[in-house]
Formats: structure tokens, C-alpha cells, sequence
């Protein structure tokens, strides 16, 4: 029988968490140094705000303001007058799609409008169409990046990585010409397809620590703030991450988490590629050994957070990790696309746009919420206290795409979910359904999928709510497998 | 005014405020979050601001008073920013620490539920709790460090733990 809840006061004494006194001792030092490095390149607001002294005219500033003048105009002009004016709109992503400005990589959406010059990437399993101003589509595949170019007779798309299929316009502006590494092949015919990377997975040597050292794992003594064996049921280490601009740490991980990190990107974490067993082979030690490593960046990479790293939006980090693990653990990988079992999200009784719009805004302030924080994509939250047997939940949409809905709902099943209604647009929803209480010790909110008869009324719910449902499927995942990884020898 | 003076290197005051004051602003987001990543991301994100933009006139008179108020808001932010976007992982750190210590399935329940009801409360009972239960404060130390009077803190003491233990018992029907 379930004790009562312990006093309040109690509680907080005994299991408030505080910070042990051994592990903060380096970090001081280590922020200080962060905040130092970001001193070098100072943004502070007397940058931005013109001073008396800065906006004091002088003939040279005068003229130095003439000639910059002449040149934003000249750019404004050309892009003006120019048809063209080179840029591409994203017409449909299918997973992660970033573009790379000015070092940093920023998430680009439906809609959003892409220059040239200003490299795009799809992450592992994504996809993305590209629309160009005369109607042509690029259709990238998963993990390439391309670049736009303006041509003197046209545009010339080029495939710096992965793999894109070109559909010209009916009647093309110009041009289109796509460049591998290896060539130049103008487009002709209704489609063209062109690849760029071979597999297995070939990593890239540029991109490495300046120096790294790997060693396993020493469990650290009762209060210390970690544990020996921290590897959830999922198989993801709960090691510490620390990333600031010079220095690139993690503690108590082992490989399998390591890899996942290594080719994570947002929305496919290790919980992600566990649950939908997106990374496989290897042997047992790759889940039971964990490993400490700690490994100096290169000076002029981009910084990251820790946060920005474990959600696989750290690129430049992300390959220096691929390209240890591929030196030190000898770890070979091969990228397969598998079919599993799956849900496709399809059409119920809602049949289009318009109708999921009118359902949607029916769940809206149907159901009270414990917790509000609106504006917030996607998110489950409790609404109720239940009667002790089930308690209502609500997944919670906000101007979330029928895509967003089908990765929310594959983390809820624990299966991957493809997005099949066809229904373009976001939508804003409160779908109630029942967490059912389990002997599992399945807690809303860890991270884990939902047991059977949750996933039962979430998808009952579904149905009756927005008139969509799941369907069983057998779909295609693209799976990273391990084909030769060795233990590191200490250094 | 900003808290440096050239560009040759954080001034004087600033790295003052910073060795003064991070291990508190540390430990204040640790017991929030529960673990260390996002204790740290806390304190480099809020000392980074403060990097960028002016001192603010609070800071200058009373710096521990507004890096913790400033300390507990941004570990707020993260849990409950994480919590939306269900990625829960890291805060299991220390509770799984705590498991794997006390080997009870009960302590793992009620230390989950401690910091879930913990990131629902309101910012300014967030502050006065950890005061007294992560920083040992007393009611006077709390009183003069808020600038309010000990009565004021007695009842704000004992209204936060009875908003908590209401927040506990609901999370504990899960």
C-alpha cells in the first residue's frame, strides 16, 4: 500500500537537489572563459546605439558614407529591375531544413525564402522541396545541402552533399544547371536527379578536434552528482554534456548515445533513434561501457550550447564527434532506409483543410488546463487530476503542421509516424485524452511512449476530435547501422 | 553604463560580480533544474546578457538579489521550456542519481513530482523556497535579502509549501 505524501518541509530537505561542491569547482573558471571569449567579439547595445561621437561628420566619413550609399543603391536597383533576382521558397520540408548564414545554421520553414548564396541542408530522413521564382522545383533528400547560384544564362544549383531531384519550370526563366564535386550537368527533360554521396557514410576529415582524449568511464563516489551506470531503459546515457567555444566534454556516455549525438538532429535524439531503432548492430559494450571524453575545438567553429548540441543543432560540433568516434573507435557506419512497422496519419472524417480548421477550433477551450503557456508548438499537458485510475491530458497544438503533428504523436506511440492526410497549412488544437495508469511505471512526460491503453484513447480522441486517424503502416526509416566499431585504447 | 570597460577584457566590476556571485546563481539553478548542463547554461546565459546590454540599477545596488531573482526565472524558463517539448532527460539526472542512492521506486515518484510541482509554482515562491531549503537562509536573511519584513516571509514561507504540497498531491495521484 502507497505511504502518504512525507511533510513539505521534509521533503525539501531531503531531496531539494544541491549542487555538490567537487563538480562546480572547474566550472567557474571554464564560464568565466566562455564569457572572456565572447568579450573578444563584444555585441553590446553601445554598438548598436550611435553615439555623439561616432555620428560626428567628417569629410572622409562623408565620403566613405557617399560610396556606401552608391552601393546599396546599385543592389537595390539590380534587385529591382532584375527578373532574376535569385531565391528559392520552400515549398514542403519533411523533417529538419536549415539554412547556413553567416556560420549559423537557423531552421527554415514552409514559406520561408531562401537566397542565393546562402547554403540550405536537409538533416538525416528529411527532405525538402525548393520552389525557384519561374515555378522550378529542387527536390532534396535527406542530408544534402545546396547552394543557389545566379549564372549568366540561368542558375546553377550546387549539390555540396546528399542527393536532389530537379524539376524544371514549363517555361524556365533561364537556365538550370546542377554542379556535383565532380561536374557541371545542365538540366534537361521533365526531372533530373543527381547524388552526391555514396554509401557507407563517409566522414569527413576537415572537420576535427584540435585534441581529444577518450577513456572509459570511472564511477564517480556516493554525492558526486552522477552515477556509474546512468543508461535509461531506452538505452540513452544521462552523462554531462559541457560545450563552450574551446572545449567539448562529456562524462559517462556510452557509444550508443555517443553516435546518436554524433547524427542527431532536431527531433532526432537518442530517445528518437531508440525508439524507432534508427541506429543498430554493434556489440553489447556498445550500450554497457561508458566513456569520458574531452577534446579541444578548433578556434573560429561556431559556438554552441550544451543545449544546442544534445538537440542536434550544433553541425560543426556534430561532425568533429563523427570524425572521433570514426578515428578512435574505428566506428563504420552504413546508412540503410528499412521498413518498419509504423502509423501513416490519415484523413477520417475530416476530408480537407477547411473542415481540420473548423474541428480544431472546436477543441479549442473545450477542455481546462492545468498549466498554460500559450504560443508553445505541440505540447502534452496535464488538464485534470483523474480518479486515480487515468488522468486527461491534452496535446496541444499551435500553429502546428500536419507534419509536426505525425513526429509529436510518433514520440507519443514510440513508432515512427508519416504524415499522410495531404493537408497543407498549421492549425491550432487541444486534443484530450486519458493517460491511463499502468503497473509500468510509465509516466507522462520521461520521454517513453505511452502505454496500449493510452495510446488507445489518444487515438480515439484523434479521431473524434480533429477526425484524423492513425493507421498501422509499414514505413520507411532510414537506420544507421553499425558495420565495425573497436574499443579506444586509453591515451 | 555596461559592466565592462574596453575591449581588451571583462572589466574589473564585472569579473567582481561574477566570482562574487556565480556559485550562488549556480547552485539556485541546479535545484531547479537538477542538473548540471542546464545549471550552467543558466549561469553563462545570464551573465552573457549581462555582458550585453547595460547594468541595470538593481544589479548595481543589490547584485544578489537580482542574479537570484534573475537566476531562478531563467531555471523556470528551462525546465518548463523542456517539460513543453516533453525532453525531460536531463532533469532525470539527478533524479535517477537519487534513485540509484536510495534504491526506492517511491523516492524516485516523489523527487519527480517535487520538481514538476516545483516549475508550477509562481517565480516569487520558486525564490523563497530555495532561500530557505537549497540555500539555508533564515526567515531575517530572506526578509532583508527580498527587502521584505520576516512576517511577510513567515506567511509567504508557509503559503509556498502548502501551494506545493497541493501541487504534490495532485502529482502524486499520477
Amino acid at each position: 500500500m502507497k505511504r502518504p505524501l512525507p511533510n513539505t518541509e521534509e521533503i525539501l530537505k531531503r531531496y531539494l537537489p544541491r549542487a555538490p561542491e567537487q563538480i562546480m569547482e572547474e566550472k567557474g573558471e571554464r564560464i568565466l572563459e566562455h564569457l572572456r571569449s565572447h568579450e573578444s567579439h563584444p555585441r553590446t547595445l553601445d554598438d548598436e546605439r550611435p553615439s555623439n561621437g561616432l555620428w560626428r561628420l567628417t569629410p572622409l566619413r562623408f565620403a566613405v558614407g557617399l560610396i556606401a550609399v552608391a552601393i546599396v543603391s546599385g543592389f537595390l536597383l539590380k534587385a529591382l529591375v532584375s527578373p532574376n533576382n535569385l531565391y528559392a521558397i520552400v515549398e514542403t520540408t519533411d523533417g529538419s531544413l536549415f539554412r547556413v548564414a553567416e556560420g549559423k545554421s537557423q531552421v527554415a520553414r514552409v514559406g520561408d525564402k531562401i537566397g542565393a548564396d546562402n547554403p540550405i541542408r536537409t538533416e538525416a530522413g528529411a527532405g525538402a522541396v525548393l520552389k525557384l521564382p519561374d515555378g522550378s522545383r529542387i527536390k532534396m533528400g535527406p542530408e544534402s545541402e545546396v547552394l543557389l547560384e545566379q549564372i549568366e544564362d540561368g542558375t546553377r544549383i550546387r549539390l555540396n552533399d546528399g542527393s536532389v531531384s530537379v524539376t524544371p519550370a514549363k517555361q524556365p526563366a533561364g537556365k538550370l544547371y546542377v554542379q556535383n564535386r565532380e561536374q557541371t550537368v545542365p538540366v534537361v527533360g521533365a526531372t533530373f536527379q543527381a547524388a552526391g554521396t555514396a554509401e557507407p557514410i563517409q566522414t569527413p576529415l576537415s572537420d576535427k578536434f584540435d585534441v581529444a582524449s577518450i577513456r572509459p568511464s570511472t564511477p564517480i563516489p556516493a554525492g558526486g552528482g552522477a552515477r556509474g551506470n546512468n543508461t535509461t531503459a531506452l538505452g540513452c546515457s544521462m552523462g554531462e554534456i559541457q560545450l563552450d567555444p574551446r572545449r567539448f566534454v562529456v562524462t559517462n556516455v556510452n557509444l550508443y548515445t555517443l553516435v546518436t549525438m554524433a547524427y542527431a538532429s532536431p527531433g532526432r535524439d537518442c530517445q528518437f533513434f531508440s525508439l524507432t531503432d534508427s541506429l543498430a548492430g554493434g556489440p553489447g559494450w556498445v550500450r554497457s561501457d561508458q566513456f569520458d571524453i574531452q577534446a579541444t575545438i578548433p578556434e573560429g567553429t561556431p559556438s554552441y550550447t550544451a543545449t544546442q548540441f544534445r538537440k542536434g543543432a550544433s553541425r560543426e560540433v556534430q561532425k568533429m564527434l563523427q570524425a572521433l568516434l570514426a578515428d578512435r573507435f574505428k566506428l563504420v557506419l552504413a546508412r540503410e532506409t528499412r521498413e518498419m512497422a509504423g502509423f501513416a496519419l490519415v484523413l477520417g472524417k475530416t476530408k480537407d483543410a477547411a473542415q481540420l480548421a473548423q474541428l480544431a477550433s472546436e477543441t479549442i477551450g473545450k477542455f481546462p488546463v492545468i498549466v498554460v503557456q500559450p504560443g508553445e508548438p505541440l505540447v502534452p499537458r496535464r488538464t485534470g487530476t483523474g480518479d486515480g485510475r487515468s488522468m486527461p491530458w491534452l496535446l496541444e497544438g499551435r500553429d502546428a503542421s500536419m507534419k509536426e503533428l505525425a513526429s509529436r504523436l510518433a514520440a507519443l506511440v514510440g513508432r515512427p509516424v508519416v504524415d499522410h492526410t495531404g493537408i497543407a497549412g498549421q492549425f491550432t488544437f487541444e486534443i484530450q485524452y486519458e493517460w491511463v495508469r499502468d503497473a509500468s511505471r510509465d509516466i507522462p512526460g520521461l520521454g517513453r511512449p505511452l502505454n496500449s491503453d493510452s495510446i488507445s484513447s489518444l487515438l480515439k480522441s484523434l479521431e473524434e476530435q480533429l477526425g484524423l486517424k492513425l493507421e498501422a503502416t509499414k514505413t520507411a526509416v532510414e537506420v544507421l547501422v553499425i558495420e565495425h566499431v573497436e574499443k579506444p585504447s586509453e591515451n | 553604463m555596461v559592466p565592462r570597460l574596453s575591449g581588451d577584457g571583462l572589466t574589473q566590476e564585472f569579473e567582481r560580480i561574477f566570482r562574487e556571485h556565480w556559485q550562488f546563481v549556480y547552485r539556485t539553478a541546479y535545484s531547479i533544474t537538477g542538473n548540471h548542463s542546464d545549471a550552467e547554461d543558466v549561469v553563462q546565459t545570464l551573465f552573457l546578457k549581462l555582458l550585453h546590454r547595460e547594468m541595470p540599477e538593481s544589479l548595481k545596488q543589490e547584485p544578489k538579489a537580482y542574479l537570484y531573482r534573475a537566476a531562478v526565472n531563467g531555471a523556470l524558463n528551462i525546465v518548463r521550456s523542456k517539460k513543453r517539448q516533453n525532453l525531460a532527460t536531463d532533469r532525470i539526472e539527478h533524479l535517477e542519481t537519487a534513485v540509484a542512492q536510495s534504491e526506492g521506486e517511491e523516492q524516485e515518484a516523489i523527487l519527480q513530482n517535487l520538481l514538476d510541482s516545483i516549475a508550477q509554482l509562481k517565480p516569487r515562491a520558486v525564490e523563497i523556497l530555495l532561500l530557505r531549503y537549497a540555500h539555508d537562509f533564515s526567515d531575517a536573511q530572506i526578509a532583508k535579502m527580498l527587502g521584505k519584513s520576516r512576517g511577510t516571509i513567515a506567511v509567504s514561507l508557509y503559503r509556498a509549501r502548502a501551494r506545493l504540497r497541493k501541487l504534490m498531491l495532485r502529482g502524486e495521484e499520477l
